[in-house]
């Protein structure tokens, strides 16, 4: 016999998204994938979950900015650099999203933690969009501790908690693992989607093929 | 503690490249392909990797 629950369960589709905060093409393929979850004649019965993934667990704590990050790792050339960015900022005025070129980068551990914290309270999707909302808005303290207490507590996650999470290494396990996941799924890139555990999206993509894939992978778990 | 659920079978990928990505193994990040006025870009184009992150540790 059929109980309500499976049914309620069965007429859902969970949507999984792999991502970092200063990941550029995560910032654009979430706000694209909102938007084709929006337009889904099945957004209310579609569950978005994040995962972190750290792109550069090598990365100092130091923060600088993204440009002279880039020339000190790479040896880009900041003119070439900038004009680099310039164009992804191109792509993301596209999509109404800021993007501000002159902006901090630093290690993303605590702020993916936090993320992880935001998930055990149901708003880790919102508490990363928060987070990239500040660093690619350009603000200069997106990295800092007080910055991060505000943007969790606008979303209703206690403040000493969050505190209690910055002064340990709480969820640095669940980080890992989140990383490990997404490689054992077969993961090449960042943003990484998986839609109903059956249908993967490696990297940011257009709108309307979020849109397809969403229609795919609900006949896929529901048809 | 937020851990992925397997799936009981191979992921299928959708088909097409992707417009843009960081690269899992590397932290490289792709970008778009700069205009340009003597060949104008073809839909085909693939963007141009830019080394963004890296991620020392490897994969």
């Amino acid at each position: 016999m059929t109980s309500t629950a499976d049914v309620a369960a069965s007429t859902r589709l969970t949507i999984d998204v792999w991502a970092d905060v200063v990941c550029p093409w995560c910032y654009l393929g979430e706000q694209r994938l909102s938007t084709a979850i929006a337009q889904s004649p099945h957004a209310g019965d579609i569950d978005l979950k994040i995962h972190t993934f750290q792109l550069d667990p090598g990365a100092s704590g130091e923060v600088i900015p993204t440009l002279t990050y880039l020339a000190k790792k790479f040896g880009a050339a900041p003119d070439q650099a900038r004009a680099m960015e310039r164009r992804v900022a191109e792509q993301a005025a596209g999509e109404g999203l800021p993007y501000e070129v002159d902006r901090p980068v630093s290690n993303t551990l605590d702020m993916l933690r936090l993320v992880q914290l935001g998930n055990d309270h149901g708003v880790g999707w919102d508490y990363l969009r928060a987070m990239q909302a500040e660093l690619f808005g350009g603000n200069p303290a997106a990295f800092e501790h007080d910055t991060l207490i505000r943007l969790g507590e606008k979303l209703g996650l206690p403040a000493d908690e969050i505190r209690e999470v910055l002064a340990s290494d709480r969820y640095a396990d669940a980080v890992r693992a989140d990383h490990g996941a997404a490689l054992a799924l077969g993961a090449t890139g960042v943003p990484f989607t998986v839609l109903g555990e059956r249908l993967g999206i490696p990297g940011a993509v257009s709108v309307r093929q979020y849109r397809a894939a969403i229609d795919q992978a609900w006949a896929k778990v529901n048809g | 503690m937020a851990e992925a659920r397997l799936p009981l079978v191979p992921l299928q990928l959708i088909d097409g490249e992707p417009e843009g990505y960081c690269d899992a193994g590397t932290g490289v990040c792709s970008t778009p392909a700069a205009p340009s006025l003597d060949s104008p870009k073809s839909p085909e184009a693939e963007p141009a990797p830019v080394a963004y992150h890296r991620d020392d540790a490897g994969p």
